[in-house]
């Protein structure tokens, strides 16, 4: 005979949160290991391991209640315990689901993330950077962030998924927001600067003074499901940098080193010469990115 | 902890599995014990009582499979059954081929569960 009636504990809260990274490391690795990152396999590996937790703790507990349900005499007091841990397990499912339904409301352009054919074109980043700030403008207005820009002209032009980059700056552009939301004591700026780099690649940095992050972080915030903000997913530079890594790029972070803050840089590599070729032609018609004096907020 | 039956511990970092997983075992007829990770097992007095080890095997710090090496380091045969989040066949054959009793995936069923550690428990 099983022990039955016993001392009835607080039943504890979600820690769903640490959780998440440990797990999400592991599929980070598993990731890496495989050499090539991909975005929706790795996203729904994360959500299903997510679940699995909670729905893991429905099985068990359920099963627990119905044994000691079933026990003679029957358990009443371990029996009601264990509904209880159930209906916390289901609220911690809920929860997932919930700011998955956030996270893929908050732009309509994620849903091109789970798109496996989508367009891939020449693009020219000035313009990919000009076109975040725009859609980010109300954003960073209602922030107090003023955005300073330091762009290259001339810049070749690169091959890629115009809505997924895009995704990518409006992600790096979003969290630096978040970052200085906190700052009171200096001037909330936005440094988001593109140059061309020796090796035929372009690159792009975001650079906020906001509370940044430890050095011990800076791999950490590329795990999915990693997150410092209250009611962040965590996915968003994990998806970003699978977005870079399958545009032959990298991205990477870092704290500021001449104040706070933290900068975010990605290079890219540049359309192959047949193609700049094609395109050198309206190279003069470029926009001359007059757009950046607009939007200095 | 029930006095009746051989002692089955569980290793979650999940607090969810830390308190329904003993229950459950405790409603099989055996004892229980739950720790928060690898750490605080290999830390305990009573390693050489537990019969049978339930092991998550992503836990942060020491993973599962590190510390069935160190119990099988520390001279200790206690068979353990894996549980996992991740279900790819090739991954339980590994963990059978370093010396697991078992590899179950989350989420659990009672009878996998209860077959697993009553087939553990004929191995010692």
């Amino acid at each position: 005979m099983p022990a039955g009636a016993k001392v009835s504990r607080p039943i504890q809260p979600s820690t769903s949160r640490c959780r998440l990274v440990s797990s999400a490391a592991l599929i980070a690795e598993s990731g890496a290991q495989r050499g090539r990152s991909n975005t929706p396999r790795l996203v729904s590996a994360c959500i299903a391991h997510e679940l699995n937790q909670p729905l893991s703790g429905i099985m068990t507990n359920a099963s627990t209640c119905l044994r000691m349900l079933n026990a003679d005499p029957p358990n009443i007091e371990g029996a009601r315990e264990t509904a209880l841990r159930t209906l916390r397990d289901v609220n911690r499912a809920s929860e997932i689901i919930s700011r998955l339904r956030t996270l893929f409301a908050q732009s309509e352009a994620a849903e091109s993330l789970v798109r496996s054919e989508s367009p891939v074109e020449p693009l020219d980043l000035n313009q990919l950077v000009l076109d975040a700030i725009s859609l980010s403008q109300s954003d960073l207005r209602t922030g107090g962030v003023t955005v300073t820009f330091d762009l290259t002209n001339n810049l070749p032009y690169l091959t890629g998924d115009r809505i997924q980059l895009q995704q990518v700056l409006l992600n790096l552009i979003r969290n630096a927001n978040d970052a200085m939301s906190g700052v009171h004591d200096r001037t909330r700026t936005l440094t988001i600067a593109t140059s061309h780099e020796e090796d035929d690649h372009v690159r792009v940095s975001v650079q906020d003074v906001g509370v940044g992050f430890a050095d011990e972080e800076v791999d950490k915030v590329f795990r999915p499901f990693y997150t410092t903000k209250a009611h962040g997913m965590g996915i968003g530079l994990s998806v970003s940098r699978s977005i870079i890594e399958n545009h032959r790029g990298r991205l990477w972070g870092m704290a500021n080193t001449d104040g706070p803050g933290a900068t975010f840089c990605l290079v890219i590599p540049c359309t192959p010469t047949k193609i700049s070729q094609q395109r050198s032609d309206d190279a003069s018609c470029r926009p001359p990115y007059a757009l950046a004096v607009e939007v200095g907020l | 902890m029930s006095d009746a039956g051989p002692l089955v511990a569980v290793v979650d970092d999940d607090v969810s599995v830390r308190e329904s997983l003993p229950d459950l075992i405790c409603e099989f007829g055996f004892s229980a014990r739950a720790f928060e990770s690898a750490a605080e097992l290999l830390a305990c007095d009573s390693l050489g009582e537990i019969r049978c080890l339930i092991v998550d095997v992503e836990m942060p710090g020491m993973s599962g499979l590190e510390l069935l090496h160190k119990v099988k380091h520390r001279g200790y045969a206690i068979p353990i059954v894996f549980i996992s989040g991740r279900g790819s066949e090739a991954f339980r054959r590994r963990l059978m081929e370093e010396g697991a009793a078992e590899c179950l995936f989350k989420p659990l069923t009672s009878e996998a569960l209860l077959d697993a550690i009553e087939a553990a428990l004929r191995t010692t």
